[in-house]
């Protein structure tokens, strides 16, 4: 992608959260059937950073797989692995954050780890942060396109199962509450999901780059 | 003799001479039964607090076992030996998730009716043939995982201490789903109502060694 491509991105990216950010405050009417309406406007960053970070781990372990199949000695499907995992750590964290900061607000008798979401939240951050630390232990870079890539897609299947098995074994001791929006709030929803995954998109482009770049000058002074 | 089976015997062989893993998984697994019944022996739910301290040994267990056992191959050069052999990379790996799990099961054999008895009184012969089933096949799970992951971590510079930080997101819903089953089991639950973790289990026990199968010689080679 050229540069101009990825400076209208991040342009679009950043003007759709200040629209998220004017109407979730100014102008969103309190959702009617929530116990916290006002702590629901959390909603607008919460829902749209776990989709970001699902996103984000989608690409990596695609991205894992094509590393593997290909056997790519350019490592571009490498960069991209890479660049989205640490994007995808930083999502999932606000997630993690905004959405025990809310529940704490809406239920009365929350318990976080009777929460599938909460742990499989948790399964993403663990699942990010050992790919990170697995790249950082790997000098040979081909080694560790390699290794990470393995690692990747083994994470792909871990994740979505810690979601299958703690709806299996927990039992939520706390109302399922009503999540139901009302049809003008589910549209700030969808322009927020918008803005977030087209500043992901922005933000993987231009770490791409940064990546792209140091494996240049590594190779030339090497060379 | 298949080469499978060859390389299992071999595997074995080599334990059963040094004892090197064994004897320590088995101090380690029965340090923490002791510090669980001490902590939480007077607790209601035996079954609750059988199965929290059975899987928190099994995972230390596996997290240094399993990486004990690849560093052994590859500081002694086994495995580049193995690796010249005219054998499929899968085979090995398999081999070893095997014999990885074997260690874990027999550190099981020794500890959960050692806890059992510690923590008093036997469930009945039906909860622990259920509750045998349930470790097996998470114990099976966890090494499929973790064996892999050791021969992942055995690439890096930070080596065996990689093991548990890779282990965590990759063998947790085995340990969510076996922890829970474990529990249950113990309680008497019939099979039926483990149906559901059983089968997550046991979907898990197929995915992950046939993608390891297939991912092993990118992990190994060079």
């Amino acid at each position: 992608m050229s540069g101009t491509g990825e400076r209208i991105l991040l342009v679009a990216g950043i003007l759709s959260l200040f629209v998220v950010i004017a109407a979730s405050f100014l102008i969103a009417p309190d959702a009617a059937n929530f116990r916290a309406p006002l702590t629901q406007r959390i909603f607008y960053y919460h829902v749209p950073s776990a989709w970001v970070s699902y996103v984000a781990f989608a690409v990596t372990s695609a991205a894992s797989v094509v590393t593997l199949v290909r056997r790519d000695e350019s490592r571009r499907a490498d960069r991209i692995a890479a660049s989205s995992a640490e994007i995808g750590l930083l999502f999932s964290i606000i997630a993690l954050i905004t959405g025990l900061l809310w529940s704490r607000e809406e239920f009365s008798n929350y318990s976080p780890l009777a929460d599938a979401k909460v742990i499989t939240l948790v399964a993403l951050i663990a699942a990010y942060a050992a790919y990170l630390v697995l790249r950082a232990n790997v000098d040979d870079p081909a080694r560790r396109a390699r290794l990470a890539a393995v690692f990747g897609v083994l994470a792909f299947i871990g994740v979505p199962l810690s979601y299958l098995a703690s709806r299996l074994s927990v039992h939520p001791d706390f109302a399922a509450p009503d999540e139901s929006l009302a049809p003008e709030l589910g549209i700030l929803l969808g322009v927020s999901l918008i803005g977030f995954t087209v500043l992901y998109a922005s933000l993987l482009a231009f770490r791409v780059r940064i990546a792209r770049a140091a494996d240049v000058i590594r190779e030339e002074m090497l060379s | 003799m298949s080469p499978l089976a060859a390389l299992v015997a071999h595997d074995a062989r080599i334990e059963a001479r040094s004892r090197e893993v064994l004897v320590a998984t088995l101090l380690l697994g029965l340090l923490i039964a002791v510090v669980g019944l001490l902590a939480l022996g007077g607790s209601a739910d035996v079954g609750a607090v059988t199965a929290g301290v059975l899987w928190i040994g099994f995972a230390f267990i596996g997290s240094l076992g399993f990486a004990r056992a690849f560093a052994r191959e590859l500081d002694r050069g086994t495995l580049d030996a193995l690796l010249g052999l005219p054998i499929e990379r899968g085979a090995l790996y398999l081999a070893r998730t095997l014999t990885n799990a074997g260690l874990v099961a027999l550190v099981a054999l020794v500890l959960a009716p050692a806890y059992l008895l510690l923590a008093g009184g036997a469930p009945p012969a039906v909860a622990l043939a259920t509750t045998g089933l349930v470790l097996a096949l998470g114990i099976f799970g966890l090494a499929a995982a973790g064996t892999i992951l050791a021969a992942i971590a055995g690439a890096t510079r930070a080596r065996d201490t990689l093991v548990p930080v890779l282990l965590f997101p990759v063998a947790l819903p085995v340990l969510i789903a076996a922890v829970d089953a474990t529990r249950a089991a113990l309680g008497g639950a019939s099979l039926g109502a483990l149906a559901g973790e059983l089968s997550l289990m046991l979907g898990y026990d197929i995915a992950v060694p046939a993608v390891s199968w297939l991912l092993f010689e990118q992990v190994v080679e060079g």
